[in-house]
């Protein structure tokens, strides 16, 4: 690339710069915020700073919801992505290829959880449950297959635009040549349509986790006794008290975040995904 | 002559002192001893921590129940007891309300009449606090919180709030409608069981410049960094905040002090109802009781409940302000909640 170094060049690039930066910055500045916050040593937040402490941290690892909602949390959002990309995969496979009737009344179907407040979902889903077991005297309410099933019905809008936006993008050639080729259609999928569309596939799988990691709604209808996800924890932390301690497990989940995509980072190049 | 003791009077009598021996336990057996375990449905953070502390763990489990917490906010909790009320089984035996959420429940079947036979502590309740339905845990009052150093004259009455000279500087909680409405009812010739003179009140306060935050945090921001300077609150939150270095100082309105009860029941679907109740009774217990006011400003509902002299003053009534106490009307709210909050939201805040 050859720079231009005219001055309606350089005030372009000038420009640019700046805007990006700002952009930048107005992305982080919350995050900034929050771990700015976490260092105040005053129990009511309000500037300026009466000073710094590094109390809050100890007082949010004393609270043991903070430290089981986290790994809750963790664990149902695995779980609902994994059970996400079980539907949303075949689903997208079968809506790109395939005209049929009522086509546009599944993908409307599959993207609903989207248009309804998930508050809504979180409720209905509770009552269905009850009916369900009303209807068989076989609990489903308080399990975490229940919980992880609910999380996964919120995971599938965003996998099934995602997957079939890269489906859609595909060169149908690449993989009819495999077909040509004596490739049984399950080996073709495996091994040329998947590989290409893996981008699209992580993108997904990273929609997929944060939706359900950070989901409060369907959770506290969901949630089984005795278990808390971070955002109950933190929600209910509020209700009492409103001290930087949520600043603090705020900071500590922001690292676990950025922990996860470094590494999905240097598996997969997350530049390819996003 | 005394029958001569023989191998069969022997056993007659071994027998007779197994039997005897057997009888306390067997009455026992009849009591149904609590024990297995108990899925108590309550808010989380601190609250639940002490029953943790100073309930669960000392109370409970040398009786041999198990407890296990339901974290959530009482909306959901209402929600799960209405849709469960057709299963046999529910999912709690316990479930802490507001008073007006427990009322509701009882209202539409889903909650167990209590055996105060089987809560001995209740006798020590508090009357005024005390329903056929749910046993009260902790209480508080409404009070007035202003700051010295920005109104000069201390408030009465809830009236002060419209005072020309604190114009601009009150503040009011959206999530708080229903009592922000109701103290306006009450210096506007309306009762507890009519809130309706309480509406056009609260236009003049509008009118005079209130601030409406979201949320008692939002609330305790302003406080603090002078944006109000007077404000209708719970003096347990006033305690707190006191305590977090909020510059306010506590007065109780001279139309009354209206109460705040929380409270747990028993779903009439509970799985484990005798360790329910038993753990009704521990939560009457002198000792958490007394934990709870001093780390939560509120006030024990039970009168052998013994405070620290250092935290007395702030959570205890003084026998002049329990004459002063009012309840809320729950009949009243039940049947207009609705329309207060549409009220609220399409006329006060538009």
């Amino acid at each position: 690339m050859v720079w231009g170094s005219g001055f309606r060049e350089r005030l372009g690039r000038f420009a640019f710069r700046t805007a990006a930066a700002l952009g930048l910055g107005l992305v982080l500045l919350p995050l900034v915020l929050v771990a700015w916050l976490s260092f105040f040593s005053n129990e009511i937040l309000s500037l300026p700073p009466e000073g710094y402490s590094l109390r809050w941290y100890g007082a949010a690892l004393a609270q043991p919801q903070f430290i089981g909602g986290l790994w809750t949390s963790a664990a149902v959002a695995l779980l609902a992505t994994a059970v996400g990309l079980l539907v949303t995969l075949p689903a997208s496979f079968v809506l790109t290829r395939r005209a049929f009737p009522g086509r546009e009344a599944v993908v409307q179907l599959l993207m609903s959880p989207l248009v309804v407040p998930a508050i809504v979902i979180g409720s209905a889903l509770y009552m269905a449950f009850v009916e369900f077991e009303v209807m068989t005297e076989m609990p489903l309410t308080g399990s975490v297959a229940g919980l992880a099933l609910g999380h996964a019905l919120l995971t599938i809008p965003w996998g099934l635009r995602l997957l079939t936006a890269n489906l859609a993008g595909l060169n149908p050639a690449i993989e009819e040549a495999a077909l040509s080729l004596g490739a049984r259609p399950v080996v073709a999928v495996a091994k040329v349509t998947l590989p290409l569309i893996w981008p699209g596939v992580v993108a997904a799988a990273l929609f997929s986790f944060v939706v359900s990691f950070g989901n409060l709604e369907v959770s506290l209808f969901l949630v089984a006794p005795g278990q808390t996800t971070l955002p109950i924890a933190i929600l209910q932390y509020l209700q009492w008290k409103i001290d930087p301690t949520i600043a603090a497990v705020s900071v500590v989940q922001i690292l676990v975040v950025a922990a996860g995509l470094l590494l999905t980072d240097r598996l997969v190049g997350l530049g390819r995904v996003v | 002559m005394t029958p001569p003791f023989t191998r069969r009077t022997a056993l007659g009598a071994l027998a007779g002192a197994g039997a005897a021996s057997a009888l306390p336990s067997l009455g026992g057996r009849a009591l149904a001893a609590p024990s297995g375990q108990i899925v108590v449905g309550t808010w989380g953070g601190d609250y639940q921590n002490l029953q943790q502390a100073h309930i669960a763990d000392p109370l409970m489990k040398p009786m041999g129940v198990q407890v296990v917490f339901d974290t959530g906010n009482d909306t959901v909790r209402k929600t799960k007891l209405m849709a469960e009320r057709r299963l046999p089984r529910g999912s709690l035996d316990l479930a802490a309300l507001t008073a007006s959420g427990s009322y509701e429940m009882w209202k539409n079947g889903a909650l167990e009449e209590i055996d105060e036979t089987k809560v001995p502590n209740l006798r020590n309740a508090l009357p005024q606090l005390k329903t056929k339905y749910s046993a009260p845990h902790i209480y508080t009052g409404r009070v007035i919180l202003y700051n010295p150093k920005l109104v000069r004259t201390p408030p009465t009455s809830y009236a002060d709030l419209w005072a020309p000279e604190n114009a601009g500087k009150v503040g009011v909680i959206d999530i708080q409608y229903q009592t922000t409405i109701e103290s306006a009812a009450l210096v506007n010739g309306g009762a507890l069981n009519d809130y309706e003179p309480g509406k056009a009140k609260l236009l003049e306060l509008k009118n005079a410049g209130v601030k409406i935050y979201p949320t008692n945090e939002a609330m305790a921001q302003a406080l603090k960094t002078e944006e109000v300077a007077v404000c209708i609150m719970w003096r347990a939150r006033g305690v707190q905040w006191r305590a977090a270095g909020i510059p306010v100082e506590i007065v109780y309105p001279k139309e009354g002090v209206v109460l705040y009860v929380s409270e747990l029941a028993v779903p009439k679907n509970a799985r484990n109802k005798e360790a329910a109740y038993a753990y009704l009774n521990a939560l009457l217990d002198p000792r958490p009781q007394a934990a709870f006011a001093r780390s939560f400003g509120y006030t024990p509902t039970v009168a052998n409940a013994t405070v620290d002299p250092d935290v007395a003053p702030q959570v205890e009534f003084t026998p002049e302000l329990r004459s002063r106490f009012m309840l809320q009307d729950q009949e009243y709210l039940a049947k207009n909640d609705a329309q207060l909050q549409e009220w609220w939201n399409k006329v006060f805040k538009a």
